[in-house]
């Protein structure tokens, strides 16, 4: 078997699959996706909690529950949440400001989700640091339409 | 009826060997049966007795190997597929695997260790082939290891064989069945340092296991979502709005609810009533009188006619195309060309006509609800039920029968499941089965996307085509499902079998000037992936308009494909093993004529040549030959049997169609909406002819050019008169 | 006129937080729909809700079409005393929607 063969073969899937652009959305990497809010910063996984379903059905309409552990003082607090997709043509799709008169941050609503992707919640805290929990959700009808 | 050869077409890649379908392991069938878990206890996914050793391998004591299933079945035979797919690099004894199935709920209990439930866009092989023969290698390297502790000898120094090991060096043997228990406690091995087998390797691999589902399917015992008994059933039969996107407004249940057996008549969402009774027969006829008023909307005003004028409006507008090809000057080219070749094509809606009707068993109480029913996708029947009930999917299970019949109907749309729990929700703890009736299954489908496409192609002095303007004008599958998948307003999915790129769904003609282009036109009629999706109708497109153009430049419609396909040697290796096993240079009897196609879809390279004749307006199809490229070649036979399958469900498309009129389906059975007969089904040859480099998909590409190539020989048995309006029935003809 | 439904969950003493729970009748259009002649349908979602308690702002969400139709959203705020909560909210076609209610603490 000759050189070539033996590396499209050391591929697995080979280059048949996947091979097409922009058919649909792709996934969009965690750096890429955080950095217009994060900036240079660090992000640490910890104290935000992001409750989803790990399967949705179509995603028109998939409730979510965002708590982050603080204090919720004047010196300590959480200043902002945002609600990431890594997968819909808008990435962000909330953001939330609280000051000390909120007295703990838990926000639940509805998002839409284009698609299996991750979620994320990305916290910033009164001290400058940004918290990070993420969750993956595969959305069923999806799965069927991506499948071209 | 059907013969099937094997070709190894690719002269680099492996020993030119004519791979012969072999019936070596026939005989060998999955002897041990299918554990298919009807309601699970717990989350628990049973070990039958055995030890799991991975996920995917459960090893019993007297040496039976279990292998878990994570797809559907749905006659396309994947579960025989993957289940060689990890016994070949498990090296078990194929006479004594049995498969075992699982839950959406066990799926996730175990963090989705199975990954995806989704059978569709004949993925069930090729996307998830490389991880479950890694999890059979897995194993069978947990067992070893297990073995070479077991002797204090260095793991390298065994061997294995259908599940027995041997020491060479010290003659000690033993087998699977006695090394499982210990197997299963040791640590999986890293997933990088597995190397799988190479196919010329295979043992399993390439062979045609005998399908354990055959027999139950032929003598009836095989029991189908549509035969879920459960005690304590009621049953429901349901009417929603007959015009898309209308209203229930009221019933008058005071007319039936006297009737015997007539349990509730109860309004289920805001565009459908359902009746409950002790028996189908009696729930479906109480259903039939009940005086309903509706609320049809603006829809209502909708015809095949009013949408035909916007798909032709769509043919030459400015509005809302997009160009996805646009190399050279194609006006230029058509206009200086030595001859112009013009031609508007047009296809219907077509209904997926799956002949188990959708169905759905549901059982809903305040803290858990289960449903039976046949699904492409159990986990989306999960996620369908939990979404419906507003209970959290730790509360919901879905158990998924045999279905009879998916065909892209039965994955993302689960509309029967939501029906059946809103019912079921009214009524705690009552098992409620809901059937559709032929009638309702026919008018709510998800269809095939209405579409026409204009095609002008310019051929020069030597007949060569030098330029072509193709553009589809047509509903988008995107545009009611997913919208927001469709990026830039540019919906690509609806030019399937059109696109530049490799891999997946491309082009295999090169023309020094083209254009391709996508009008979206859309209506208010649900649209759905049907078997082969948009290559379907793109197929016929482009492949009967080739005929054209091959015509007006008189040459034979096989040689003027091989001038444009030279470029891509994958298409042209399909094209040339069906004019190979067809015979396309020996002359035909008189009175029969043929025709050619050739397409990619999801992966693998087809072509197709039907050879029909024709008798006032009576087209008898005689022959089908069809060959194509999967890449590799798991099973064969089954490969084969999804080939025969598709040439019925390509000729039901020739001659049916879901027309509109006030808004709202006409077609209700099949005395008005044909599908392929016994009597009309034509000889099939297939020749599989994998080139061993990439992993193309089976259940759908083969489909495409069945229609084409049967329309091709029609044009051809009429002096060159194309069909370009289907169904057939818009031009007389009729198949028999 | 956007229809809305407030409920308020007032602060038990001594804790002080109040839970605000809204869902609004508003279709969050996303801009990615097509019509029938293949056009995008415009986008209009609701972009901006505040809450106010006692005149002072204690709450403000930034919404975008990746917020289900008939948003539905609920949130905490401290309310040291009784008081008059006012949520209010806009579009992108600039309509403004409103809801209040008195948040009376119990003991």
């Amino acid at each position: 078997m000759n050189l070539r063969r033996r590396l499209l073969w050391a591929l697995g899937l080979g280059w048949g699959w996947g091979a097409t652009p922009a058919l649909f959305a792709q996934h969009v990497p965690q750096e890429r996706l955080l950095q217009p809010y994060v900036g240079v910063n660090a992000v640490q996984k910890g104290r935000v909690k992001l409750e989803i379903a790990r399967l949705a059905d179509n995603g028109f309409n998939v409730p979510l529950k965002v708590s982050v552990a603080s204090p919720m003082t004047a010196q300590d607090h959480v200043r902002r949440l945002l609600l990431l997709s890594n997968r819909n043509p808008r990435p962000l799709m909330a953001a939330f400001e609280f000051g000390p008169s909120s007295d703990q941050v838990s926000i639940a609503t509805r998002v839409r989700l284009g698609g299996s992707q991750t979620v994320y919640a990305l916290a910033q805290t009164s001290d400058g640091l940004w918290w990070l929990d993420s969750a993956e959700v595969e959305v069923t009808e999806s799965a069927c339409l991506d499948q071209t | 009826m059907t013969t099937t050869t094997m070709k190894n077409q690719n002269q680099v890649a492996l020993t030119r060997r004519q791979f012969v379908v072999s019936s070596a392991l026939a005989s060998g069938g999955l002897a041990l049966g299918f554990h298919f878990p009807a309601a699970a206890q717990s989350n628990e996914l049973s070990t039958l007795g055995g030890s799991e050793i991975n996920a995917w391998v459960v090893v019993r004591p007297d040496d039976s190997c279990v292998i878990r299933i994570a797809r559907a079945e749905m006659g396309q035979g994947t579960h025989t597929g993957l289940a060689q797919l990890v016994a070949e690099e498990l090296e078990c004894d194929w006479a004594k695997v049995s498969l075992q199935t699982f839950t959406p709920g066990q799926n996730l209990a175990r963090k989705r260790v199975w990954r995806n439930m989704s059978t569709g866009g004949s993925r069930g092989i090729r996307e998830s082939h490389e991880y479950v023969r890694q999890g059979g290698a897995a194993a069978r390297i947990m067992l070893l290891q297990a073995a070479a502790a077991e002797w204090k000898v260095p793991v390298t120094e065994l061997s294995v064989e259908k599940g027995v090991v041997t020491h060479a060096a010290s003659g000690k043997a033993t087998s699977y069945g006695k090394l499982a228990s210990q197997a299963s406690k040791l640590p999986a091995p890293d997933p990088k340092s597995i190397v799988l087998k190479h196919p010329k390797d295979w043992k399993i691999l390439g062979k045609s296991p005998r399908r354990l589902d055959t027999a139950p399917k032929v003598n009836g015992s095989l029991k189908y979502g549509i035969d879920t008994v459960l005690p304590g059933m009621q049953y429901a039969a349901i009417k929603a709005c007959p015009v898309f996107g209308g209203k229930l407004v009221s019933f008058d249940a005071s007319k039936i609810s006297s009737r015997r057996g007539i349990k509730a008549v109860v309004r289920v969402d805001d565009e459908s009533v359902a009746v409950l009774a002790d028996s189908f027969w009696r729930a479906k006829s109480a259903l039939e009188v009940l005086p309903i008023t509706w609320d049809f909307g603006p829809n209502g005003k909708e015809s095949s006619a009013t949408i035909a004028e916007r798909l032709r409006e769509g043919l030459t507008s400015t509005n809302n195309v997009f160009a996805d090809i646009d190399q050279g000057n194609v006006a230029e080219a058509i206009q200086g060309a030595a001859k112009k070749i013009e031609a508007v094509y047009g296809t219907p809606f077509v209904s997926h006509a799956c002949m188990e009707p959708m169905n759905c068993t549901a059982r809903v109480t305040a803290d858990r609800a289960e449903v039976w029913v046949p699904s492409q996708n159990a986990e989306a029947s999960l996620a369908a039920l939990a979404a419906v009930t507003g209970l959290p999917l730790e509360k919901c299970e879905a158990y998924n029968p045999p279905l009879g019949g998916g065909f892209g109907r039965r994955g993302g749309t689960q509309d029967y499941v939501r029906q059946a729990a809103l019912i079921a929700k009214q009524f705690p703890g009552t098992p409620v089965k809901l059937i559709w009736t032929r009638e309702e299954d026919m008018t709510h489908d998800y269809f095939r996307p209405i579409g026409q496409c204009r095609l002008v192609a310019g051929i020069d002095a030597k007949g060569d085509m030098v330029g072509l303007h193709l553009r589809v004008s047509g509903q988008s599958i995107n545009a009611y499902v997913s919208p927001h998948n469709i990026i830039d307003g540019k919906d690509r999915r609806q030019l399937q079998g059109y696109w530049k790129d490799p891999g997946e769904s491309q082009l295999g003609y090169t023309v020094p000037n083209l254009k391709v282009e996508y009008a979206m036109r859309n209506t208010h009629v649900p649209v759905g992936p049907w078997r082969g999706v948009n290559t379907n109708q793109n197929a016929i497109y482009l492949e009967c308009f080739i005929d054209e153009v091959a015509k007006a430049a008189g040459k034979d419609p096989l040689t003027f494909r091989r001038n444009l396909i030279k470029n891509h040697p994958k298409h042209l290796g399909v094209l040339d093993a069906v004019a190979d096993k067809g015979g396309w240079d020996k002359p035909l009897a008189p009175g029969m004529f043929r025709g050619i196609a050739q397409f990619m879809g999801y992966g693998s390279y087809t072509a197709a040549i039907a050879e029909v004749s024709i008798k006032g307006n009576d087209v008898k199809v005689h022959r089908v030959i069809l060959a194509t490229n999967c890449g590799h070649a798991v099973n064969p036979v089954q490969i084969a049997s999804q080939i025969e399958g598709s040439v019925a469900y390509g000729m039901d498309s020739l001659q049916s169609e879901s027309s509109v009129k006030d808004g709202r389906i006409v077609e209700k059975n099949f005395d008005t909406y044909p599908i392929a007969r016994m009597y009309q089904m034509p000889k099939i040859e297939s020749v599989i002819a994998p080139t061993y480099d990439f992993w193309g998909g089976v259940g759908e590409p083969t489909i495409c050019v069945v229609a084409p190539a049967i329309l091709n020989a029609i044009a051809a048995a009429r002096g060159g008169k194309p069909v370009r309006m289907l169904p057939l029935k818009n031009e007389g003809l009729r198949l028999v | 006129m956007m229809h809305s439904r407030l409920q308020i969950i007032p602060a038990k003493l001594p804790s002080h937080m109040t839970t605000v729970r809204l869902l609004i009748r508003h279709p969050m259009e996303t801009g990615f729909r097509f019509d029938v002649n293949g056009s995008a349908v415009s986008k209009n979602v609701i972009h901006t809700l505040t809450a106010h308690f006692e005149g002072k702002q204690v709450f403000k969400a930034t919404l975008g079409s990746g917020i289900s139709a008939d948003p539905f959203l609920e949130f905490q705020v401290r309310t040291p005393q009784s008081g008059e909560l006012v949520l209010q909210w806009q579009d992108d076609a600039g309509e403004t929607g409103e809801a209040r209610a008195r948040v009376s603490l119990a003991n």
